[in-house]
């Protein structure tokens, strides 16, 4: 694949890629890096796939840099990562209402977060998200329901 | 929640750090390749070419096919149950197929060497063909001249349909040189005659 076309694809995705790293490893920074890793290994793996997939396939690349990333950091830290305050992340254009959204997203855990985004934001299926997340169909029904009512008691307590 | 995480994008100046950094990478561009599952995609895509391959099912859905060359390059081929190709890794090989000494083309395989020169011109091309063990084929094209050569390697897989590929059951994949591999560039007569051969063996496989 030619650097162009990497260009072309990072034009495409690099937002959508960087809400679900986000939502995956929880950190701005963090998630620019992985976003640039996986564009970064297109190039260097020389990849090619079939368009009709490209963007669950750059999700899975994604999926694997993060976990590679929270994996390190735990080595590197012994942080318990869940711990971490994501509210000192907020993005421009964030209402009061938003923040209170993210901060509740972020504090549900990881495991939770990656399938949550994939099935409400992007709109995959169950089927999908287990590929992209290499976990099984039930596991993401599971997660998806655990997050979903963790999610929505920490919303009601908000309000 | 949608507007909350809409609201999520990355910062313009790295987006633009990033650009660069794609733009100004340097790649190997050895291999170019692209993957048909049938072959009536033979003609519009030129493949890769492995010399032994190994199938393996993932998750009960997914079909994993690694194929490896006699230059090193290795292709990971994952297929859905649809058969549709979800997608192709290309690991590059260290060797190539060819060699060119005091303005001569020699074909190196299997530690031999040789002179191919006067098989090879911008229309026509050298043929080497392998029967493998385990019923594929590898087709070696090599055409060109001392100063601008190429050499196109195709695989055919003629039972593939055994392991989830293509509705024809045959699966073609081929690797390029780096000399030809630009995807923009016109094909020369060698190349079209080299596709027009492997179609030819194809339909004598599928006995049309």
């Amino acid at each position: 694949m030619k650097n162009e076309d990497v260009v072309k694809l990072f034009d495409s995705y690099a937002d959508d890629l960087y809400r679900f790293a986000v939502s995956y490893v929880g950190s701005r920074h963090d998630a620019e890096d992985v976003v640039q890793d996986v564009f970064l290994k297109l190039l260097s793996k020389n990849l090619l796939f079939d368009r009709r997939f490209e963007k669950s396939y750059l999700l899975t690349i994604t999926a694997n840099k993060c976990k590679d990333l929270l994996k390190s950091k735990a080595r590197k830290t012994s942080v318990d990562l869940e711990s971490e305050e994501w509210h000192l992340e907020y993005y421009e254009g964030f209402t009061d209402s938003d923040r209170a959204v993210f901060d509740e997203l972020m504090a549900l855990p990881e495991i939770y977060r990656a399938p949550i985004h994939l099935f409400y934001y992007e709109g995959y299926s169950y089927k999908e998200i287990s590929r992209i997340l290499k976990i099984s169909e039930s596991a993401v029904a599971m997660r998806i329901k655990r997050g979903k009512e963790q999610l929505k008691i920490r919303l009601e307590e908000e309000t | 929640m949608k507007n909350t995480i809409d609201k999520i994008v990355m910062d313009e100046n790295k987006k633009e750090e990033i650009r660069k950094e794609l733009l100004k990478k340097r790649t190997k561009n050895h291999t170019w390749v692209k993957v048909a599952a049938s072959v009536a995609a033979v003609v519009a895509a030129l493949m890769i070419v492995p010399f032994t391959r190994n199938t393996i099912l993932q998750a009960a859905e997914n079909v994993i096919s690694t194929f490896k060359s006699k230059t090193g390059t290795e292709i990971k081929v994952v297929m859905d149950e649809n058969n549709d190709i979800v997608s192709a890794e290309v690991k590059e090989g260290a060797d190539e197929y060819i060699e060119v000494i005091d303005d001569r083309i020699y074909f190196k395989i299997d530690g031999t060497s040789t002179d191919i020169t006067d098989q090879c011109s911008d229309s026509d091309f050298f043929r080497y063909e392998i029967r493998n063990d385990d019923g594929t084929y590898n087709l070696i094209y090599i055409g060109g001249t001392p100063s601008e050569y190429g050499w196109i390697e195709i695989i055919i897989v003629p039972d593939m349909n055994q392991a989830g590929s293509g509705e024809d059951g045959v699966l073609v994949t081929a690797t390029i040189s780096s000399k030809i591999c630009d995807a923009d560039s016109p094909q020369k007569e060698w190349e079209k005659k080299a596709e027009k051969d492997t179609q030819e063996f194809i339909n004598e496989l599928k006995g049309n």
